[in-house]
């Protein structure tokens, strides 16, 4: 057991770490105002316009959120200029949504991302979005709809989408992570106002930090099979009808009309698992091959599904169909000179030892070949859930 | 704090009292000043005999009964102690002619008879202890398992135990605690079981106490324990039987003292503390469940509270987004900052444990009602707290009291209070700080030489399945390490592996 002296050092340790440290800055949770989304449009030539979306603790204001919009050269400034017309704190601790105008992006962003790095309050997790027109107005879509909180409605808005897998995750540590990458470009959802409601529009594509292009959001689902490991998402597919002539069922006496010239299939995707491989060193050329386990969801006319030897067909057709698509998708990226699916990286990974800087790896890029092989399963056809 | 010191032991006064029957009660008289002490004379041929007894101690009765009756009765009978020991139908008669023997045997009860002229005396026992009976247990209530609990007379929580453990290994040794008031107390252990060591360091620290007067078996613990300056009880004290005879079979001794209504043994770590005989009576499954139901509230307890604080005050980053609107929008109402908010609202939840403890029952239960009104609904209403915080407070107060020991629940709603306001000047810092600190002293701590978080630290993953968590009963066929049991195992591992065919 300590005795006397052993206890005053104790105590008078104690005392002074207490006096000596002082106290942390004490934020108060009613006395700050949160920033949950920015918006950074490109303003005249040399400054950008920043917008926030603070949401702040009343008891008896009924609008919770407030939108607060002012031009300067850089974000700290921003912020500065920002606090002046807020009668609290504004902090960045609860950021979630961050949106840059197309325009912006058009000229590179990675300086208002490493503002975001380099802020311990925020969080990896925060999404990155690129917005058609200006930022701003996207984020002024609140301010009409009192009740919602446009930093929350944004954040599930994309955190909806990414776990149903109809999105790639566009979070910071995602950026971050593709931008650093020698072999891989980063991806960022592209948002749209229609009718006074914030969509997804599309993806925007990266070069570097800079936006080259935009991919509709029907090629997103050919993407998403080449980046990463997927487990759901639906396709259309359209077909001539005479290719289906052979398994299309007969009228049976019922009559019934067809609607299109062409005959639609819908699948969706159980499993998919994608392989790349750097087939010729010399000739830069690869072999993408994909398998794929997909249900029949739906088809635009009946068809003869009972026998083993249709489902084959129909699946050869999907096959032939998407090997297309993606063949043509990958050389949609190469002409644009960019790289999301990471093919970069396989390549790297194949030619060991030597390292390779981004410069080569684009100008070897130009002149690659691909060859698609996918193998299509339909796993089911009948009730779906 | 509490010393160790080695007694010089004074001699002991060898004196025989007086052989007239005048002298010896002046001699008593001065010993026993102002006491109710009462003498009886008989008469016969010139032999005079005197009984001498305390008149509250004794039972009149069985003084008439089986002294008095006899010795008038019998005409024929020689008036010495050879004479008296044919005639007196009791089984325990004591020769001595000791002053101070005699003193002490009649405040314990004894009657002393005395012939005069003869060289010895005979004394007797008819005492009467004014005792209640066996109760049902109040401060440890179980909703399953025996319902009995000790009393204040040490006789009788013998007879519980002895009853309980009908084994010839059960060994109760005497002991005397204080040095004034010379307070009875058995030491109770299974030869074969308990470790030498630890009954001797026991009875060591039991004999060497230099004190006047023990008032019980808890202040006992408190007095003999390593550290006195903590705020964990480091030796456990029940009124459950059965828990000290799960306990002694663990290889634990006990310590059972006379007007003391509950037991006290060791070596308890912490992880004792959350143990229930309860436990041991359900099926192992629901006592596991039930167990780390309760470890669970420990942590709750401790840090649901100070981590408001902390994040209302420091850290608003880690709010999820869904509680950030609810929350900011009843903090805002409140006028203090978020540690005077939390100790003004633990403070009122002590006071009300506190008023409710000391009132009577039937008022008792007003004050729970009064308080769930006016604390939950009027407070959040005036501004007063944040309607979340009124439902940590509640679970931290509800975790605290699911802790089946007493002192421990204590124990954890106080250290609770240090680690607010540390959360409320160093944020989550200073719950670490103040975390790291409790755990520190914790592995300081000692239960009778043995380390307080045993099973944890030091890892002794054979013991985790009785006191951490529970395991099924074949696994348990060892005696808990900590306790370095002579006999370790109890039961053979082996052979309960085997599964017995029904046609053998």
């Amino acid at each position: 057991m300590p005795k006397g002296p052993k206890w005053k050092t104790a105590i008078l340790m104690i005392a002074s770490t207490l006096c000596l440290s002082g106290c942390v800055e004490a934020r108060q949770l009613e006395k700050l105002g949160l920033i949950t989304a920015v918006g950074y449009d490109l303003d005249g030539k040399n400054t950008i316009k920043g917008t926030v979306v603070v949401h702040k603790f009343d008891a008896l204001a009924k609008n919770v959120t407030k939108v607060i919009s002012v031009e300067a050269h850089t974000s700290k400034s921003l912020r500065q200029k920002q606090n002046l017309r807020s009668d609290q704190r504004l902090v960045s601790g609860q950021l979630r949504c961050v949106v840059y105008s197309k325009a912006l992006a058009k000229k590179g962003i990675i300086q208002l991302v490493d503002t975001l790095n380099r802020d311990p309050n925020i969080g990896n997790m925060v999404y990155l979005m690129i917005s058609e027109h200006d930022a701003s107005s996207i984020i002024n879509v609140g301010k009409k709809n009192v009740k919602l909180n446009l930093g929350t409605y944004l954040y599930n808005l994309i955190r909806q989408n990414v776990e149903s897998e109809q999105m790639l995750s566009p979070t910071l540590q995602d950026f971050n992570h593709s931008y650093h990458d020698n072999g891989k470009d980063p991806v960022l959802p592209l948002l749209k106002l229609e009718n006074g409601d914030v969509s997804v529009a599309g993806t925007a594509l990266f070069k570097d930090d800079r936006l080259v292009g935009i991919l509709p959001t029907n090629k997103l689902f050919f993407l998403k099979i080449l980046a990463e490991k997927y487990k759901s998402g639906t396709e259309e597919f359209g077909f001539n009808r005479e290719d289906f002539k052979s398994i299309l069922k007969g009228n049976e006496g019922r009559s019934f009309r067809t609607v299109y010239n062409k005959l639609f299939l819908e699948i969706d995707n159980i499993r998919s698992h994608t392989k790349i491989k750097l087939v010729d060193k010399k000739n830069v050329r690869f072999r993408v091959e994909i398998k794929f386990a997909s249900r029949l969801l739906e088809t635009t006319e009946p068809l003869e599904l009972g026998s083993a030897k249709n489902v084959k067909f129909i699946e050869r057709q999907i096959e032939k169909k998407m090997e297309k698509e993606i063949h043509d998708l990958l050389i949609f990226f190469q002409k644009k000179g960019v790289d999301p699916v990471g093919i970069g990286n396989e390549y790297i990974a194949h030619i060991r030892g030597k390292k390779i800087t981004p410069k080569e790896w684009r100008s070897i890029y130009k002149n690659a070949k691909f060859e698609v092989r996918v193998k299509n399963t339909i796993v089911k056809t009948g009730v779906i859930d | 704090m509490f010393k160790w010191k080695k007694e010089s032991k004074s001699q002991e006064v060898f004196k025989a009292h007086s052989l007239y029957i005048d002298e010896l009660k002046e001699q008593l008289k001065n010993e026993l000043l102002y006491s109710d002490i009462t003498f009886r004379h008989l008469k016969k041929n010139g032999n005079r005999i005197v009984f001498c007894f305390l008149e509250s101690l004794i039972d009149k009765s069985s003084l008439d009964e089986f002294i008095l009756a006899p010795i008038q009765n019998n005409e024929k009978i020689e008036w010495s102690v050879q004479g008296f020991t044919q005639v007196l139908p009791l089984s325990v008669l004591t020769v001595t002619n000791q002053l101070s023997e005699i003193i002490s045997g009649l405040i314990e009860g004894n009657v002393y008879i005395y012939v005069e002229g003869d060289p010895y005396g005979l004394l007797t026992n008819l005492s009467k202890t004014v005792e209640r009976g066996v109760e049902k247990p109040e401060t440890e209530s179980n909703v399953y398992g025996p319902k009995i609990s000790f009393t204040e007379s040490l006789v009788s929580n013998m007879n519980i135990l002895r009853n309980n453990l009908k084994d010839p290994n059960l060994c109760m040794q005497d002991l005397v605690v204080g040095k004034r008031v010379k307070t009875k107390a058995k030491l109770v252990y299974i030869q074969g079981i308990a470790d030498e060591e630890l009954v001797t360091t026991f009875k060591q620290r039991i004999s060497e106490l230099e004190i006047d007067y023990v008032p019980g078996n808890t202040v006992l613990g408190h007095l003999i324990e390593n550290n006195s300056w903590s705020v964990f009880p480091q030796l456990m004290t029940t009124e459950l039987p059965d828990r000290i005879s799960i306990a002694l079979y663990r290889g634990k001794v006990a310590v059972l003292m006379d007007r003391s209504p509950d037991c006290l043994y060791g070596p308890t770590t912490f992880f004792s503390y959350f143990e229930s005989t309860e436990d041991v009576y359900m099926r192992w499954n629901m006592g596991l469940f039930l167990r780390v139901l309760r470890l669970t509230a420990l942590f709750l307890s401790v840090l649901l509270t100070p981590a408001y604080v902390a994040v209302l005050t420091y850290h608003y980053e880690v709010i999820p987004s869904p509680m950030l609107v609810t929350l900011g929008e009843s903090r805002s109402k409140v006028p203090f900052p978020p540690v005077f908010e939390t100790l003004l609202l633990e403070f009122v939840i002590e006071l009300l444990r506190e008023a409710g403890a000391r009132l009577p029952t039937k008022v008792g239960q007003t004050i729970g009602i009064v308080g769930g009104i006016v604390i939950g609904q009027a407070a959040v209403q005036a501004g007063f707290t944040s309607n979340i915080l009124i439902i940590m407070i509640a679970l931290s107060a509800l975790g605290s009291f699911t802790t089946p020991s007493y002192l421990m629940g204590t124990a954890i709603r106080m250290i609770r209070f240090p680690i607010i306001i540390i959360a409320g000047i160093w944020g989550g810092i200073g719950i670490m700080v103040a975390f790291c600190f409790f755990i520190i002293h914790l592995l300081r701590l000692e239960t009778l030489g043995k380390p307080y978080l045993s099973p944890v630290y030091p890892l002794q993953w054979r013991d985790l399945g009785y006191s951490f968590f529970l395991v099924p009963y074949q696994y348990l066929a060892k005696r808990p390490q900590t306790n370095k049991p002579v006999d370790k195992e109890r039961f053979s591992e082996k052979k309960a592996k085997l599964k017995k065919d029904i046609d053998e």
